[in-house]
């Protein structure tokens, strides 16, 4: 079932989050950003952020302890305080996570367009076309590994590494092939018309007043107790 | 047949009108031609056509384009999906998809433009049987209002009775023999997830040394995942993969399996010169400037001179015209006497009943045997 942050349109999701964003960023304050990122876990949990989530952010494991870690160790070499660096480090790049989380897991990509439609349709088209060719080239990778690991050339990683350059030529032709497809289909498919209508609109409604407000409210309340 | 003057008056009494030729005879060059913005081309690769995220905001990104007002294009977004048996998937990202369906949403573009003429590069590629039995019926949907259709196949079958056909010289290919090393793979109780989607629940499939095991199905229902495990290019949830002999895959798409720009520096790459031998006339073109045909025979020869012990074809021949499909039914029983373990993904009745031993059909998730007449039978749908 979809999680009520699906009803919540990009203007509102990126409102909210700028708005944590600043504050957390502005007050370098550990205990602030702990009960933010607390709200944010909750939040992400009642709006259905899927348990895959935390599997994909699985991999970032080695930034998420390496990061703070790094942070700590030269903060204690110039005689700061290593542990209090650590724990703001850490909570930081895991609210980064999770509000990207937030965004990836409860928004669909066409709707961040409809939105940018007010600020110009050339643009909003833009956007997305950059990221279908993102998809297109993530996927084509995979692709092209997969035709090198065929083929047997490539066994182990440093195979895979040594080999690099040769995924990236194929990728780079891929890419102009996809260019040159993608002007072709363009023209054809009647891009940039004067006369174009929307099929739907991307409204705020309920759900970003009370997710935008409820965000502010809660910011407020955890920077006044955290001040107190 | 004429195709001078199109979509002024003929097509009204004529319907869709095919471009029948062999690989190479120019299909593609003559659609590319003829398109316009009031001639919409859907190319043969779907990959090409798609601008939008979501499956109903691409069949709708033409009619905001054109104009149409926000109700209509509901009501002809969703009902084109349904013509092309996509309406369940309608707010999935269209890279979810499989090959098939992508064809599928392609099809359901072209249903619900508005443009006076519609060209198809090879609309039969890719489609399961069902919905190739019904392409004729929806070829007719997008002729209706003296709207000019015109498709090309490289395949007589599917040639309308209003066939242009266009005539090339074979391309002259000597194959070389497949290596000889002697294979098998067994899958016991795999299962696979891409999110939160099963694509294979508890499959077992055994394939020996000799065999030619033909994998038929409908369009999303595992085929490619399965492929792709049998080659240990996806790893299961649950269940092994056991092989005996070195594992190969061939894509859907050839292109995405050449490494090399030319077949001579393909050749060099895979440490095969006798796969530049065989195509000596056109071991010096960049490969996307050869016809699809010698595309696809060049990456599956390459494949079957490597010496493999298990290779997975996944529609090797959906877009080779009849002379092609008989010199890869050929390959394929040749490489499957030699000791090789073929696994054949397909959709083709010709090259099934010209290649394989045996026959399992992919449906949700599972795999069932399925005697060689039955699967011939829906095959030919």
């Amino acid at each position: 079932m979809r999680g009520f942050l699906f009803g919540v349109t990009p203007v509102g999701k990126l409102a909210a989050l700028m708005g944590i964003a600043v504050t957390t960023t502005a007050a370098r304050d550990v205990h602030l950003s702990a009960l933010v990122l607390l709200y944010v876990v909750a939040v992400d949990a009642v709006g259905g952020v899927p348990r895959r989530a935390v599997r994909d952010a699985a991999p970032l494991t080695p930034l998420l302890v390496g990061l703070p870690t790094t942070n700590a160790l030269v903060a204690w070499l110039r005689g700061g305080e290593p542990l209090a660096l650590f724990a703001y480090t850490l909570v930081m790049l895991t609210l980064l996570v999770s509000l990207s989380a937030m965004v990836a897991y409860t928004t669909n990509p066409d709707d961040v367009v409809y939105s940018l439609y007010r600020v110009s349709p050339t643009f909003a088209l833009m956007v997305g076309l950059a990221y279908n060719t993102l998809f297109y080239l993530l996927y084509r990778a995979r692709d092209v590994v997969d035709a090198y690991r065929a083929r047997g050339l490539v066994r182990r990683r440093t195979d895979y590494l040594r080999r690099l350059h040769l995924v990236a030529v194929s990728l780079l032709r891929l890419g102009a092939l996809r260019a040159e497809a993608l002007a072709f289909v363009l023209e054809v498919r009647g891009f940039n018309s004067p006369h174009r209508t929307y099929w739907r609109e991307v409204r705020a409604g309920k759900a970003d007043a009370l997710f935008v407000g409820a965000t502010m409210a809660y910011l407020a309340a955890a920077a006044l107790a955290v001040g107190a | 047949m004429s195709l001078t003057g199109l979509g002024s008056r003929g097509p009204c009494e004529e319907g869709p009108i095919a471009v029948f030729g062999p690989n190479g005879s120019g299909k593609t060059a003559l659609l590319r031609q003829m398109a316009s913005r009031r001639a919409l081309l859907v190319p043969e690769n779907p990959d090409d056509f798609f601008v939008r995220f979501t499956v109903a905001d691409e069949v709708a990104y033409m009619l905001e384009e054109e104009g149409v007002a926000p109700q209509e294009i509901r009501a002809r977004v969703f009902g084109a999906l349904r013509t092309v048996g996509l309406s369940d998937r309608a707010w999935d990202p269209v890279h979810s998809l499989s090959g098939g369906q992508k064809r599928r949403l392609a099809l359901a573009v072209a249903l619900a433009a508005g443009t006076p003429r519609v060209l198809l590069d090879m609309p039969y590629m890719d489609l399961d049987p069902e919905i190739r039995g019904q392409l004729r019926g929806i070829l007719g949907a997008m002729a209706e209002g003296c709207r000019a259709v015109v498709y090309t196949t490289p395949k007589r079958r599917y040639a309308a009775r209003n066939a242009v056909t266009l005539r090339a010289s074979p391309d002259q290919v000597e194959l070389p023999e497949p290596g000889t090393v002697e294979g098998e793979v067994k899958a016991r109780d795999i299962a696979v997830t891409y999110g939160s989607r099963n694509v294979l629940v508890g499959v077992d499939l055994e394939v020996g040394s000799g065999e030619v095991v033909c994998v038929v199905g409908p369009n999303g229902s595992g085929k490619t995942t399965l492929g792709k495990a049998l080659a240990g290019l996806v790893k299961p949830r649950r269940g092994t993969v056991v092989s005996r002999g070195p594992r190969a895959y061939v894509p859907q798409t050839p292109d995405l399996a050449f490494i090399g720009a030319t077949i001579r520096e393909e050749a060099k790459v895979l440490g095969v010169p006798r796969l530049a031998q065989a195509f000596e006339r056109y071991a010096d073109t960049p490969i996307y400037a050869l016809n699809r045909g010698l595309r696809r025979l060049a990456a599956v020869t390459a494949i079957m001179a490597s010496g493999l012990g298990v290779v997975v074809l996944d529609e090797p021949t959906n877009d080779l015209d009849d002379h092609y499909t008989s010199l890869m039914a050929g390959l394929i029983r040749e490489a499957a006497g030699r000791g090789t373990a073929m696994v054949v993904i397909t959709h083709d009745p010709d090259l099934a009943a010209g290649a394989c031993s045996r026959f399992v059909r992919a449906e949700g998730g599972t795999l069932t045997d399925v005697a060689a007449s039955d699967a011939l039978r829906y095959l030919s749908l």
